[in-house]
């Protein structure tokens, strides 16, 4: 079978040798999840898996070996071989098998245990029947004699039976073929369309079929709720100056002279960000690693400073598509995402501003109309800024008349930095700090490199993709989470400190926005393009994989997030 | 899927086993009695949760019990007398 193996001349991946038999029911269930999963190794965690994996472990003990295939296999007769694996560099393929027996008349037969019950017509599944099929093909090349597999669902408690035939045999040999084709094929298969299998796939917040679906042209839309929920985890934030954190019977525990001030399940935390002087134990950051959870440092100011992950993304053909887009492709992108950006604000300007003049929105909605035209990086570098001076010079208009905080000072500092004058600044500053965290944690995940941007240019300590992307989301979650501070008065003015020309937030105050930021991240919208309801932080996960999906060739154009 | 809210207690019969179960406890709940944890899961982590314990007792001896509780924003919990803080999904800042 030699030929199966051979690379085809024009592709550049080559799969490893032998195909798990595991991968070749994916492979069969759904060639795209085929390709997520053995080509890109990206995995996901389904609660039918692990359950599946519980009904397993009875036959994952390994235990006695089956006996020679040269003996005379009847004197086994009724011996069980449990949990061991085969290969056959041949075929190429290896697989684990759960059982095999040996029955009276001499013949092996391979036993596969599954979770579930057989098919609606009560039979045997075409994923399991290939798997066992497969099982049998390797016992087959080992010299054992087999006519016969079987197979156990554990929820009907029933065990069916596979004729293994020459003609059973070269279907699955063909099946081979194909897979081979698609391994060696960098881009995945297209997704499969509204089927029923979607649903149940634990991969489909990866895959994302409806939306890829929906932005590819000439492709009837059809909005399903396939969403994968939200993850249960949620960031830590450690600011308390002097504390220690370390990991402890599975928990995260954060102490301070030997107090502990706090601990958490390591399954709730999806992040740990830490202000300021904060120790890490080495033991802590093996375990954060381990289960790759992102540590987040940030400066006592709140300045994003950097941030450690375990291993880096798998996604490589990801990552080679963001290096090697066309100048142009890049424009195109970035053209969207400042529109997007000039929307967005002109939105939330025209929900909350209180004297907001008849001409704001009208010079706004230009500007985002030139912008979507733009085609080189200068003049859309112009028109963000004309954008931005008309937006913040009205942002005020949307606080309370009363504030709580001195807000009269941005409007002649307008937006400033390093480091932000007046309070207003400071909140903004802060704020879009731990957006672009956020965003550089997911963009990582996914297997983007954050400091090639397509419209920030590289700069040491930049993480220019991850501004990029910020872009779109500043005025809906950022700015947004300023407004509700100041107009629900969950911020006041003992939260800020004046430091020679410089605002900074108190230790409560930042903890006051860090808590009305995660709420804002974790607020429930109708999304714009699918029209099913997502939270910001789920959305901006997605919008990550439409750029993804985008620069990899899937989706002929990027759609920015817009509010309404 | 959705976390839901689970009732767990045990009983162990060997000290070894006992400090054994309760390290997995204390891993995937929080402790409102002495042998009594409270702890949100979802299918996933149950079966983690699960197969950690049955793997730390011996099953003729040892018993713990899984009570399932339902959402965790309705299910109610009275304290009489001394209380313990219950699971929350509140934003978690030190």
């Amino acid at each position: 079978m030699d030929h199966l193996m051979a690379a085809d001349g024009e592709k550049t991946s080559e799969p490893p040798a032998l195909v798990p038999a595991r991968m070749v029911n994916e492979f069969i269930y759904c060639p795209r999840l085929f390709h997520l999963e053995w080509v890109q190794s990206r995995f996901a965690i389904s609660d039918d898996v692990e359950e599946g994996l519980y009904v397993h472990r009875v036959v994952d003990e390994a235990s006695s070996d089956l006996p020679d295939p040269d003996e005379h296999l009847e004197r086994f007769a009724g011996r069980k071989s449990r949990s061991f694996w085969l290969s056959s560099t041949e075929l190429g393929l290896t697989a684990k098998l759960d059982i095999a027996e040996v029955d009276s008349a001499g013949l092996v037969v391979p036993v596969d245990y599954k979770k579930g019950a057989p098919d609606p017509h009560g039979k045997v599944w075409d994923t399991d029947r290939i798997q066992s099929l497969i099982q049998a093909l390797l016992l087959r090349d080992a010299g054992y004699p087999v006519e016969q597999a079987e197979v156990w669902y554990n929820e009907t408690r029933q065990r069916m039976t596979i004729d293994i035939t020459d003609q059973t045999l070269s279907e699955v040999r063909e099946v081979l073929i194909h897979l081979h084709e698609v391994a060696s094929d960098p881009q995945p298969p297209r997704p499969l369309i509204n089927s029923p299998k979607c649903p149940r796939c634990s991969l489909v917040g990866i895959c994302m079929p409806d939306e890829i679906t929906t932005l590819r042209p000439h492709e009837k839309p059809r909005p399903r709720r396939l969403l994968a929920a939200d993850p249960d985890n949620r960031p830590v934030y450690v600011q308390e100056q002097g504390t220690v954190v370390g990991v402890r019977r599975g928990r995260l525990e954060v102490f301070k002279e030997g107090q502990t001030l706090a601990s958490y399940r390591l399954i709730d935390v999806s992040q740990l960000c830490l202000q300021g002087n904060i120790t890490v134990s080495p033991q802590a950051v093996r375990e954060l690693m381990a289960r790759e959870i992102p540590i987040c440092w940030f400066s006592y100011g709140g300045w994003f400073a950097g941030m450690a992950q375990g291993l880096p993304g798998k996604n490589i053909d990801l990552r080679k598509s963001q290096f090697t887009i066309t100048s142009e492709q890049q424009t195109a992108i970035a053209s969207r995402m400042i529109e997007a950006k000039i929307r967005n604000g002109r939105t939330l300007l025209r929900r909350n501003s209180r004297n907001l003049p008849e001409h704001a929105p009208g010079q706004l909605l230009d500007l985002a109309k030139q912008a979507a035209e733009a085609t080189a990086a200068p003049s859309l570098l112009g028109l963000e800024g004309a954008a931005a001076r008309i937006y913040f010079s009205h942002f005020t208009s949307m606080f309370i008349p009363d504030p709580p905080v001195q807000t009269d000072r941005f409007d002649t500092n307008g937006r400033a930095r390093r480091p932000p004058p007046d309070p207003v600044n400071a909140l903004l500053s802060f704020l879009y700090s731990l957006l672009v965290k956020d965003i550089t944690a997911t963009l990582t995940m996914i297997g983007f490199d954050p400091y090639y941007g397509v419209y920030h240019r590289p700069r040491f300590g930049r993480p220019a993709l991850s501004l990029d992307l910020a872009e779109e989301f500043r005025p809906i979650v950022a700015d947004a989470t300023v407004i509700q501070l100041v107009n629900n008065r969950e911020i006041r003015a003992h939260h800020f400190l004046q430091k020679a020309g410089a605002c900074q937030l108190t230790a409560d105050g930042r903890k006051a926005v860090i808590g009305c930021y995660e709420r804002r991240m974790a607020h429930e919208i109708k999304h714009p393009t699918f029209g099913y309801r997502v939270t910001y932080r789920r959305a901006l996960d997605v919008q990550a994989r439409i750029l993804a999906a985008h620069l990899t060739g899937e989706i002929p154009e990027y759609t920015p997030f817009t509010t309404r | 899927m959705p976390r839901r809210r689970h009732l767990l207690a045990y009983d162990i019969a060997d000290p070894r086993r006992l400090r054994r179960v309760c390290k997995i406890m204390e891993e995937f709940g929080q402790r409102i009695q002495y042998s009594v944890f409270i702890s949100d899961l979802s299918r996933t982590e149950l079966v983690h949760a699960r197969a950690a314990v049955e793997d730390a007792m011996n099953l003729r001896e040892d018993s713990v019990v899984i009570i399932d509780l339902g959402d965790p924003d309705t299910a109610s919990i009275t304290f009489v007398g001394r209380s313990r803080s219950l699971p929350s999904d509140k934003p978690q800042i030190v």
